[in-house]
């Protein structure tokens, strides 16, 4: 029987790459695909970040070797399906180490809001 | 879906590219990369078109090319941050954005950012200009087309070579093939007349084609045809651009028109450009010379040759055939051998190199102080966007992002510093050569101007200059730990600690290179004091001296000129408020005949003298005149015989050691014997070179021959003036009419009060201290300031602790005083490197100081003193505004 492997702290990942936190994010809601990654990600920052396929599948693997995420067996319907596509989705690390990141990220702008750096807000 | 289909089509070929691309990735990811760069690809397509297909594919292959290289860089995609920079990565635009963030932000803070720009810009300027020096002096002092193919060639013997050789030899070297062309050059002063005055010009002969030869063009008119310089074709001239324009106000008809050129009607046919500077550094005109048929006068001419050597034929295969020419063309002495002599070899004297090379170790060090001052301003500016980037940090800026927004701001700053500091320049070079020395500039071939390199080298070391100012101020201010960067920023923890450090060692090496200039140039102020104030054994205050040369055309005869020079003694002394006039050949420093050995005496076992000796042909009243004392014997009568002559002390200490010299005899080159008549003391000449101080040797000026007065010198048609003003010396002007009143034909040259000639001779060695002295200066001053920065700084920083120590009762006065410690630590341990570096800087000025040794204590009083003074000056303020501090002002603030 393999050893359960013990769970590693998530903040020991902090800070993520924007593009690790970005892919880790596009994976949050659903199982996608890379291209599928690439596309979510490209809407959803308004075409700010573009992931290329290369980066984006050596970032998949660094993310696989640090068990932040896995590959799906689940498939979608045939139709709407290409064989030779792989999907991934996030392991409950990779979703710890996400909700960490979202975090700090959320105290960081907290902290700036307290500064007033993103403009004085209206008492 | 048929555009799919139609995509479909294109699978295989993009898909096998793709995957050729991610080859180098690894095989068992390859196809899935490239399935998934194909799929970007077909979505493109189907969105946006063809062009957006044909943009993504090549995008898609572009970065699967390059990730190996990224990876192995590290620059790959991570999942966490590592602390690795990527200059490189992201569009031009963003790029732009950079520049164009950098440029609003610097708009808004113009205080510190022209601060450091201008101190950059001073950096850059002083740089330049001391290159554009060396560059012409050093590096590039031929600045003709091809240089390296330019020689002079000489007759060598042994170690011992003829820079001038027969001209049926250059005919030789012309017929010979050795040469794609040689031509020949002599000097030839030139007496100008410009319809209001004579004026005597360097210039030279030289055979048509040389100026070919050479490379250059005129600017007007036209160079030598072949066949002028004969009898008949010689009275024409080429005029330089400068002469064209200060004696002729660049009168556009002046080509075809006829001047009068040392007393004949001559043409001028061209105008070269004002910085063509040839054979020697001031020749301003050329008038041809055939070597085949030479104009008379010129027929035993023997001019120095130019040769450019042919493109194919190896130097030493051209020295062969030249050798040949030699041996056939002309009687050479065994041993005798063509050489090939740099052009400008031999131009620029070991003081200039010297000199030169020690200023720009000089301005290199005030560079390095300025650059300091510069990165600790950058320092403060980014210190002070600390919290900021912590925030970018924080909300997903990589380090890369960061540090390329900082290096574009200091990108700028480099920029807007280059440019200042080319303009710098350019005023300084302009600067310089009206005001430095002449003998620093002229003594190379190349006209000292801001050239295509010195832009090169602005540019270069504006880049230094930048990276050292920007790098490291931009490095540590984004290096930010995300978590903890905003807190610790605003409380001043770890890196505002590193910040302070880098700050105050920046400061004692600012300190320490202050140190060190300080002393050099202290050196350099103290020899040129001790040069002037050396005992030169004559007393040049009251005399006015000047050369009158009297033209061949105009006084052909030996007695035509011992007969104006009669008169202008006359003359001149029977002027009111003149007291003597004595005339000569020459006088210290730096005229007089300088001959080499080959003097014998009479007392047996004294070996021949066989250095150089300074020979004076003065009139009687020489010695009184100039002040020398007359230590035994007696001084010249009124014709004097012609063996007689006095000598002067060291002379006779050597040639008649423990005995009486005067009545005794020496023989000179080996034919005429002299008797010495009188024994005078000894001129010194106190200059760095110690061989310009020779014995001397004084000759009768008029000598009785065959029962009748002649002139033993005038040979070359010059005499040396000099008179001895009594209360209230006459106006130059007034004594210049009363020579020309005897006969207008007379050039006078440099008539001025003699001690001008000492300063002019002292001129290196002052441009040299007020050089050094500027530098220091310019060091000191931005040192202090940097100090005050610090100081103001530190002061600021610690309001808080100052406040709580004044509310439990510290005296304001103990406040200012931690201050003033504070900076005179810092102020000392930079004297400790300082010391170190000016051992070091004072070795290399050894042979630029006379006189001063470098542990001299006044030069370390000075050096300490004013060290001290800016010190006190610096942190004056800051220590004051410690003492103020007011506790409750502070818990209000809280």
């Amino acid at each position: 029987l393999p050893k359960p492997r013990p769970l590693p702290d998530p903040r020991s990942f902090l800070p993520l790459t924007p593009l690790a936190f970005q892919v880790l994010l596009a994976l949050a809601d659903e199982e996608r695909h890379g291209y599928g990654i690439i596309r979510e990600v490209e809407t959803r920052t308004d075409g700010l970040i573009r992931l290329r396929s290369g980066s984006l599948y050596t970032l998949l693997q660094r993310l696989l070797d640090e068990d932040l995420i896995v590959e799906s067996d689940e498939r979608p319907a045939p139709e709407k399906d290409d064989e030779r596509r792989r999907y991934y989705k996030v392991t409950d690390l990779g979703r710890a180490v996400l909700a960490a990141e979202a975090r700090r990220l959320e105290s960081a702008v907290t902290e700036a809001r307290r500064k007033h750096v993103l403009g004085r807000t209206k008492a | 879906v048929s555009t799919v289909t139609g995509w479909r089509r294109l699978e295989r070929p993009v898909r096998r590219a793709l995957r050729w691309s991610a080859a180098r990735v690894s095989d068992r990811r390859q196809d899935k990369i490239a399935y998934a760069a194909w799929l970007a690809c077909v979505d493109a397509a189907e969105r946006r078109g063809p062009a957006a297909f044909a943009r993504t594919t090549l995008a898609e292959i572009a970065d699967l090319l390059s990730l190996p290289i990224r990876m192995r860089a590290g620059f790959g995609p991570r999942v966490s941050p590592v602390h690795r920079v990527s200059l490189f990565h992201g569009s031009p635009m963003t790029l732009l954005d950079d520049f164009r963030r950098a440029a609003r932000r610097l708009r808004s803070n113009r205080g510190t950012l022209a601060l450091a720009i201008g101190m950059l810009a001073l950096a850059i300027g002083v740089t330049t200009t001391m290159f554009t020096v060396l560059d012409a002096l050093m590096l590039h002092p031929v600045p003709f087309r091809d240089p390296d193919r330019l020689t002079s060639v000489v007759i060598a013997n042994g170690p011992r070579y003829l820079p001038s050789v027969d001209s049926q030899v250059v005919r030789a070297w012309q017929a010979s093939g050795a040469f794609e062309s040689i031509g020949g050059a002599l000097q030839a002063p030139v007496d100008l007349d410009t319809g209001d005055e004579l004026v005597t010009k360097a210039g030279a002969l030289i055979t048509p084609g040389l100026l070919e030869t050479v490379g250059v063009r005129p600017i007007l008119g036209r160079t030598f045809a072949a066949g002028e310089g004969r009898p008949g074709t010689d009275d024409r001239i080429i005029l330089s651009e400068d002469i064209w324009s200060s004696l002729f106000h660049r009168d556009p008809g002046i080509i075809g028109r006829r001047i009068r050129v040392s007393g004949v009607s001559t043409e001028v046919i061209g105008i070269l450009p004002a910085g063509f500077r040839f054979p020697r550094s001031r020749t301003v005109a050329w008038r041809p010379i055939d070597l085949a048929a030479p104009p008379p006068g010129q027929e035993r001419a023997r001019p120095t040759a130019i040769a450019r050597l042919k493109p194919g034929l190896p130097a030493a295969d051209a020295l062969q055939i030249a050798d040949r020419a030699l041996r056939a063309a002309a009687k050479t002495d065994p041993g005798d051998h063509a050489m090939f002599r740099p052009l400008a070899a031999g131009m620029v004297d070991k003081y200039s190199t010297r000199a030169v090379t020690a200023l720009s170790i000089g301005v290199g060090l005030v560079f390095l102080v300025l650059c300091a001052n510069a990165m600790n301003l950058m320092l403060t500016r980014f210190s002070a966007r600390q919290r900021e980037f912590g925030v970018c940090s924080a909300l997903g800026a990589s380090r890369a992002r960061l540090l390329r927004e900082a290096l574009a701001e200091t990108a700028l700053v480099g920029v807007a510093a280059a440019a200042a500091g080319l303009a710098l320049a350019a005023a300084l070079v302009s600067l310089a050569t009206r005001y430095l020395p002449e003998a620093f500039l002229t003594s190379t071939l190349a006209p000292v101007g801001i050239s295509w390199r010195a832009v090169a080298a602005t540019s270069l070391l504006a880049l230094l200059a930048a990276a050292i100012a920007g790098l490291t101020p931009a490095w540590m201010a984004t290096r930010i730990d995300a978590t903890d960067a905003l807190r610790a920023a605003a409380r001043g923890g770890t890196d505002a600690r590193s910040y302070r450090r880098l700050a105050r060692g920046l400061l004692v090496a600012e300190v320490a290179l202050a140190a060190a200039l300080l002393a050099g140039a202290a050196q350099l102020v103290r020899t040129f004091v001790n040069l002037m104030s050396a005992d030169r054994g004559l007393n040049a205050e009251g005399v006015i001296t000047g050369w009158v040369s009297l033209p061949e055309f105009a006084f052909k005869d030996r007695a035509g000129r011992l007969a104006f020079a009669s008169l202008l003694e006359e003359r001149l002394a029977q002027m009111p408020g003149i007291q003597q006039v004595s005339l000569s050949d020459g006088v210290p420093p730096g005229t007089g005949s300088i001959y080499f050995g080959g003097v014998r005496s009479d007392l047996p076992g004294v070996p021949e003298f066989a250095d150089d000796l300074n020979i004076y042909r003065a009139s009687p009243r020489f010695f009184e005149l100039f002040g020398i004392r007359l230590l035994s014997g007696r001084a010249f009568a009124v014709p004097s015989a012609p063996d007689e002559a006095i000598v002067g002390e060291a002379f006779a200490k050597m040639m008649w050691p423990g005995h009486a010299p005067v009545g005794r005899t020496f023989v000179f080159g080996g034919k005429t014997t002299y008797r010495v008549i009188g024994v005078v003391g000894e001129i010194r000449n106190p200059l760095l070179d110690p061989r310009t101080d020779r014995p001397e040797i004084y000759l009768p000026l008029v000598v009785a021959q065959d029962g009748r007065a002649e002139a033993s010198a005038f040979g070359r048609g010059q005499i040396l003036l000099a008179l001895r003003c009594g209360a209230a010396c006459p106006g130059l002007d007034v004594i210049s009419r009363t020579i020309r009143s005897i006969s207008a034909q007379v050039v006078i040259n440099t008539l001025g009060p003699m001690e001008a000639d000492y300063l002019k001779e002292l001129a290196r060695p002052r441009a040299a201290a007020a050089l050094a002295a500027i530098f220091a200066v310019v060091a000191l001053l931005a040192s202090a300031g940097g100090l005050f920065g610090v100081l103001n700084a530190a002061v600021a920083r610690r309001r808080r602790e100052f406040g709580i120590r004044v509310a439990l009762g510290i005296e304001p006065a103990r406040l200012t005083r931690l201050v003033l410690a504070d900076a005179a630590r810092l102020a000392a341990l930079g004297l400790v490197f300082g010391v170190a570096g000016a051992w070091a800087l004072g070795r290399a000025l050894a042979s630029l100081t006379y006189g001063v040794s470098p542990v001299d204590p006044l030069t370390w009083t000075v050096v300490v003193g004013s060290l001290a003074t800016a010190v006190l000056l610096a942190a004056w303020r800051p220590s004051r505004h410690a003492a103020r501090v007011l506790p409750a002002e502070l818990l209000r603030a809280e």
